[in-house]
């Protein structure tokens, strides 16, 4: 496994390997019992604090450790390709982990609280009301024989308490943040009776439905048409700012999120490449991966139409299939032979920007 | 090479005394040898559909296809044959447009035995030139599809499409199930094969900076109907038609410009 981790205050990492499902919980610093809801939270605290998070499968690294931080009203893309570990972060962060993963080192600390190794009756707390959750496929997430109103009623009946008239309150409200105006329509229909950009919406109007304060969205866009996906970044934008989220966007495609990131971070092979505001991702990326993924995007590349792209050659390794040295080495066009045999460490280029390339270090 | 003109596709309504539906309803175009019309509309607009009622794959309810000079709704059903040789589609998903019980060499051996007539040697030094040119090797032969990567599937769909040296291809959504590493291999490929043979090709995709990068001439179509349509540049610089600017509006924008670093 890599020895690199990114550095974000990172030195008590406890990096316990074995096979049970989760790591023991590290005492939360100077904290009693503090469950992980809004109002108990550590003053200052990042919504989202992850550090050095490491995933195994049957022993196979997925995840090599992947920390970010994501604070009140900011959104953090996380951009790479299929199995690249992207959706795993995120099932890791929830502890949602499919059957034979398991998270080998690291922390998770939702509003200064640790989740990883918490009780399951916690994080079943955490999940849907401080976290919210969307994801690609609207259709498949939603109850196909239960009404929409119904569908978010429970929610909110769920995670808020809320009954009778101060629920359907609530519902119409929701409704109509996420852009559901005709709420009556709306909450009576079931879900093959709306649009693609209809049922995420109302996927989204159940995520709010715990009043949360992290929301993450894998791939939300991805089964969509350009037009609604854009309307529905819109929309994610626009929650963000006026409730203050925390959003982590995740997506393949750097073009399509990147626009409405404040920051990005680039997986490859189960680890960050790079970690930058996003306009400085677009326009002087670093590491070669970043640069390569950029020009090879018809939608950014800025090249004459019909001629090539700058496309990347071979193909992303499998997850898990460990190997020394660097990851992208084999499909980098800078790489010299040290790249296949020694592991770049996580360097900061600046207080905002830090890259996986041994091109930034000494030795080079 | 390739010239419809007011081409209808009416579907009969699903429920008894519905509406019928008009998934294509009177487009009109051309396309020249060597030439690629980009073709961009959102689900359900009937880009599809149409794509199938030029080689008849759906029959076209009114209008006019020739290919060639050849009045393809005139001919019967040898003919047909004969001319969908000249004319390969190229799908969205190479996952089922491949047979999962074949491996590559009887994917790739069947059109060049069955349909060009070449005995086993022959198509077998054929099949090898195929996989070379589009960038797989005499391995891949052996392979059965889920063994292959998404973008090698769609190289092999792409090889079977050459195969029978068409001069009009069809890609219908050839990247979307690709990631964006792979996806900027496929389209490089595909300009390589169309220059290199001098193939017309109709691009079909929902992402108006895709086709806008991969056609000559753009048709903008919703509803059934082309709401716009002409040279790629003038259509991005310039669009007229209000459903246009919306699709280019959407088009994922870089973020504003990072300011300087502390």
């Amino acid at each position: 496994m890599s020895a690199a981790r990114p550095p974000e205050g990172a030195q008590d990492r406890n990096a316990q390997h074995g096979g049970h499902l989760m790591p023991a919980a590290r005492p939360p610093e100077g904290a009693q019992d503090r469950n992980a809801q809004h109002g108990g939270h550590l003053v200052g605290a990042p919504v989202l604090a992850v550090d050095g998070l490491a995933v195994e499968i049957g022993g196979a690294p997925v995840l090599g450790g992947v920390s970010l931080v994501i604070g009140a009203g900011e959104a953090l893309g996380l951009v790479g390709e299929s199995g690249c570990g992207k959706s795993m972060t995120a099932l890791a962060i929830l502890g949602l982990l499919p059957r034979g993963a398991s998270v080998s080192a690291g922390s998770v600390r939702l509003l200064g609280n640790e989740l990883l190794g918490a009780p399951e009756d916690a994080l079943c707390k955490v999940r849907g009301r401080s976290v919210g959750m969307i994801f690609q496929e609207p259709g498949a997430c939603l109850d196909p024989v239960m009404r929409v109103g119904r569908q978010i009623g429970e929610a909110l009946r769920l995670h808020r308490g809320l009954r009778g008239a101060a629920e359907q309150d609530a519902l119409r409200d929701l409704l109509v943040e996420v852009g559901l105006g005709d709420t009556d329509r709306v909450a009576r229909a079931y879900p093959h009776e709306l649009s693609g950009g209809m049922q995420q919406r109302a996927m989204i109007a159940m995520a709010l439905a715990g009043e949360p304060v992290l929301l993450i969205a894998d791939e939300p866009t991805t089964a969509l048409d350009a037009r609604i996906a854009s309307q529905i970044l819109e929309l994610l934008d626009r929650l963000r700012r006026e409730r203050g989220l925390a959003l982590l966007l995740i997506s393949h495609d750097l073009a399509v999120i990147g626009g409405r990131c404040d920051r990005v971070q680039v997986m490859y092979a189960g680890l960050a490449v790079e970690s930058a505001p996003a306009a400085r991702v677009f326009e002087a990326p670093r590491h070669p991966y970043t640069a390569a993924l950029v020009a090879a995007s018809p939608g950014l590349a800025g090249v004459a139409p019909k001629s090539a792209l700058r496309d990347i050659p071979g193909q992303p390794p499998a997850p898990g299939s460990g190997r020394g040295g660097c990851a992208f080495a084999e499909r980098c066009t800078l790489a010299r032979e040290i790249c296949a045999v020694r592991v770049p460490a996580w360097t900061p280029l600046a207080p905002d920007h830090a890259v996986r390339c041994l091109q930034f270090e000494s030795g080079w | 090479m390739l010239d419809v003109a007011e081409l209808h596709k009416v579907y009969r309504a699903r429920v008894p005394g519905g509406a019928p539906v008009a998934a294509v309803d009177g487009v009109s175009f051309s396309v020249g040898v060597g030439e690629t019309l980009g073709l961009v509309g959102e689900s359900g607009c009937g880009k599809s559909t149409l794509s199938r009622c030029l080689m008849r794959l759906v029959e076209p309810t009114a209008g006019s296809v020739r290919f060639a000079g050849t009045d393809v709704r005139a001919l019967g059903a040898g003919a047909l044959r004969a001319m969908r040789r000249r004319m390969q589609i190229v799908h969205q998903d190479p996952y089922s447009s491949l047979d999962p019980l074949m491996r590559i060499d009887r994917t790739l051996g069947a059109p060049l035995r069955h349909v060009l007539g070449l005995d086993a040697r022959a198509a077998d030094i054929r099949m090898l030139a195929l996989l070379e040119e589009v960038g797989l090797s005499a391995a891949h032969r052996l392979a059965y599809p889920h063994e292959l990567s998404g973008g090698q599937r769609q190289r092999v769909a792409i090889a079977r499409a050459l195969s029978l040296k068409p001069e009009f291809i069809i890609a219908d959504e050839p990247t979307s199930a690709l990631d964006v590493s792979i996806q900027a291999q496929v389209l490089n490929l595909l300009l390589r094969l169309q220059r290199d043979h001098g193939l017309a090709m109709l691009f079909i995709s929902h992402d108006i900076s895709l086709v806008a990068h991969m056609s000559d001439r753009i048709a903008v179509m919703q509803s059934g109907r082309f709401v716009e349509t002409g040279a790629t540049a003038v259509v991005i610089a310039s669009p007229q038609h209000p459903y246009t600017r919306s699709l280019l509006a959407a088009r994922p924008h870089r973020p504003a410009t990072s300011k300087p670093t502390p």
